[in-house]
């Protein structure tokens, strides 16, 4: 056991002492929290500006083409005031080129053309993600000729008030999960692990290569149990590389905090630091898990390499594994729907099931019985392949010259059993 | 301590490489593996260091198999094994906490064998910066810094000026009297002469001969003589076809049975002026040549 922890100190210290390591992870948490910052930092600085601005409504033109409304164009009007607060709405008489030109240069927002009791044209320069002018419009024209029809059929404006003000009130109970908050943790663990097994996976494989191609490894394994050794340095990169995140989120969390004021009104920002514990803990067990496992993997691949240049053949396969998990489990949060068939079938195999698995604890109700056998079969796949990785490590001593195959490996992996 | 390999056998493939190994070494003496490459001789100092197992065959020590968490041993590989881009210091302390010093104990030691090498100026440098010789001090330190029962070192010597070689000598030397158990391997045949009184020569996978040099050498007739002489034309001329003149100058004199190599000796101090005169023994490039060659190399030479 000895061994292992000199194993673990001197390759967790080699990643500290790695500058490209230390350099990459300040300046992405440099990046993070500016990225967090400096949008706060920007409204509080210009914050003048902007309340001038918000001074300023916006203008936007309307008018009535339509003689059949002629006659009640005077209630129209005061109901577009009142359903556009925002806005400083003018009726004006405009031809489509005129208001071309003027919604380009700025100067109004929108204009709309009601050409009918039930229609209308709605002239803007671009249509926003959050654009909901039409809906309004879409209303109020609704109720006005719902208003209309009622008056026509000899109701008072009492009763049409009365009608038309019915108000439907909802509660949620939820059973499930806000799928839309956690569709961002699983994104952002997804994402979180990705970076980390390209990263320091390949980092993993690069000082397994070394040592092969410079011969270290003769050394190493005549003095060190190959268990020790492989477990030794996958929890060293893996705990180098919750370092990294931890300076990462930890700044950008430092950053959020500082700023928080700046981000009030966006929701996914704020959601992202606001994730519930339990799932805090899956992701911690799912990430652990799943980075080892390839770490594993990787290492075994690099073991096989008798040089650097020949590394990314073999850690090529390694990498494609993830990304087709990688791509199941994106498709599946990205429908809503992550209790499909291969999602369910994923979450069980140990290659996917740490981006799988998660998605549907947090996007979803899985079964307890299927999260504990789901991570039952991740830590034994685990446990297994970080020996079998050890193994090859231990055989790849003798792997020189060309990438052996994979039945070499097994002939190998069966000898040493 | 004595270290046995008996009738050691392994195969890669369909390969077999090696064919029944047996030997023996002891402690406080030097035992040389010879051979040409590709006859054996790493995957006999791998498999005796555990880096993988023999298809059949034993190892002991002392009469036991041989149990590698008691059983400590140093091993320098012939392809040297330094990371590149890591400190001397760390990696020194590194294998030897690995050989399990401690933390402690291991940087003393590494500072001492550092200091004794004159490396002392590297200790923070890389082994990429190092010139190969320097290199390979670093590697014997790596090898002895934990004080070994089992010394394996695979061609200590090569690449190294003569200065830094005869430091490494007496580091050998010294680890040799203390009491190790020291196998070498060297296709430079002087320092097997000089550190080794026992050597094994291996032949595709075979020990083709093995024992004490002497007894070795002894075991050749001793139907020659070497003559250096002034005279050595006349020598020539009476000896006719039994005599030759070697390339050094010395003349080689063949006697029809060994008995009569003390009168023969006799005779030719009497009649001419000698300046040496000796009964042939071969050197350990012809015991090299004739066991560990091929058939056509061994035809030639005899």
């Amino acid at each position: 056991m000895k061994q292992f922890w000199t194993v673990f100190k001197f390759e967790f210290m080699s990643f500290m002492k790695n500058k490209s390591f230390v350099i990459s992870t300040l300046i992405i948490a440099l990046c993070a929290s500016l990225l967090l910052i400096v949008p706060g930092l920007i409204s509080s600085f210009l914050g003048s500006d902007n309340n001038k601005k918000k001074d300023e409504t916006p203008t936007a033109y309307y008018m009535i083409s339509n003689d059949g409304l002629k006659g009640s164009d005077e209630a129209l009007k005061a109901v577009f005031k009142a359903s556009y607060p925002d806005y400083k709405m003018v009726e004006k008489n405009f031809d489509k080129n005129a208001i071309k030109k003027l919604i380009q240069k700025g100067d109004v927002d929108f204009a709309l053309d009601i050409t009918g009791p039930t229609e209308y044209t709605y002239y803007v320069d671009n249509v926003e993600m959050y654009d909901d002018n039409t809906q309004v419009l879409d209303e109020v024209m609704k109720q006005f000729a719902q208003s209309s029809a009622m008056v026509q059929a000899g109701l008072s404006q009492k009763d049409i008030q009365g009608i038309l003000s019915t108000k439907v009130d909802h509660k949620t109970v939820m059973f499930g999960e806000n799928q839309v908050q956690n569709y961002f943790y699983t994104y952002v663990m997804i994402m979180g692990l990705y970076m980390v097994i390209i990263f320091l996976g390949q980092m993993v494989a690069n000082t397994v290569a070394t040592e092969k191609s410079t011969r270290a490894m003769e050394l190493l394994i005549t003095s060190v149990k190959p268990q020790y050794m492989m477990f030794g340095k996958v929890l060293a990169a893996c705990l180098a590389g919750f370092l990294e995140l931890f300076v990462i989120f930890g700044s950008s969390l430092l950053s959020w905090n500082i700023t928080k004021g700046g981000w009030k009104d966006n929701k996914i920002i704020n959601m992202i630091f606001d994730m519930p514990n339990y799932l805090f803990v899956y992701m911690l067990l799912f990430f652990v898990l799943g980075f080892m496992l390839y770490a594993f993997l990787f290492a075994a691949a690099a073991s096989c390499v008798s040089r650097q240049e020949d590394l990314s053949s073999v850690s090529t396969p390694v990498t494609l594994i993830y990304v087709f998990g990688f791509l199941i489990t994106i498709v599946g949060i990205s429908s809503g729907n992550v209790d499909t068939t291969i999602m369910k079938v994923c979450s069980m195999i140990p290659f996917t099931s740490p981006m799988a698995m998660f998605a549907r604890i947090s996007m979803s109700t899985v079964p307890v019985i299927e999260i504990a056998a789901s991570i039952g079969i991740l830590i034994v796949s685990t446990i297994i392949i970080g020996i079998g990785a050890a193994k090859i490590y231990r055989a790849g001593v003798t792997l020189y010259g060309n990438a052996p195959s994979i039945k070499k490996i097994i002939g190998l992996l069966k000898k040493q059993a | 301590m004595i270290l046995e390999v008996r009738d050691l056998r392994k195969s890669f493939g369909t390969k077999e490489v090696l064919k029944g190994i047996t030997f023996s070494a002891e402690s406080g003496e030097a035992l040389g593996l010879l051979g040409r490459n590709g006859a054996g001789k790493t995957t006999t100092i791998r498999i005796i260091l555990d880096v993988f197992k023999g298809n059949s065959g034993e190892i002991l020590i002392d009469g036991k198999p041989i149990n590698y968490d008691e059983i400590t041993y140093g091993y320098l590989p012939e392809e040297r094994g330094l990371y590149p881009k890591k400190k001397i210091i760390d990696q020194l302390v590194y294998f030897a906490e690995l050989k399990g010093m401690s933390g402690k104990n291991a940087r003393k030691a590494a500072d001492q064998w550092l200091e004794r090498l004159e490396m002392s100026e590297y200790r923070n440098k890389k082994p990429q910066e190092l010139s190969k010789g320097n290199q390979q001090k670093i590697q014997l330190i790596s090898a002895v810094i934990h004080n070994p029962d089992v010394l394996i070192l695979d061609e200590p010597f090569s690449g190294l000026d003569p200065v830094n070689a005869l430091m490494l000598q007496k580091v050998v030397q010294e680890e040799i009297t203390k009491g190790k158990i020291v196998l070498f391997s060297s296709h430079q045949m002087n320092y097997i002469e000089e550190f080794c009184n026992n050597i094994i020569v291996m032949r595709d996978g075979e020990v083709s001969v093995g024992g004490r040099i002497d007894d070795i050498k002894d075991s050749y007739p001793k139907d020659r003589l070497v003559i250096r002489s002034m005279d050595s034309d006349k020598i020539l001329e009476e000896y006719g076809d039994t005599a030759s003149k070697q390339a050094d100058g010395s003349i080689f004199i063949s006697i029809p049975s060994e008995e009569q190599r003390f009168a023969m000796m006799a005779e030719i101090t009497q009649k001419y002026s000698i300046d040496s005169i000796s009964v042939w023994r071969p050197s350990l490039l012809d015991i090299f040549v004739e066991y560990a060659g091929d058939d056509e190399a061994k035809g030639e030479t005899k």
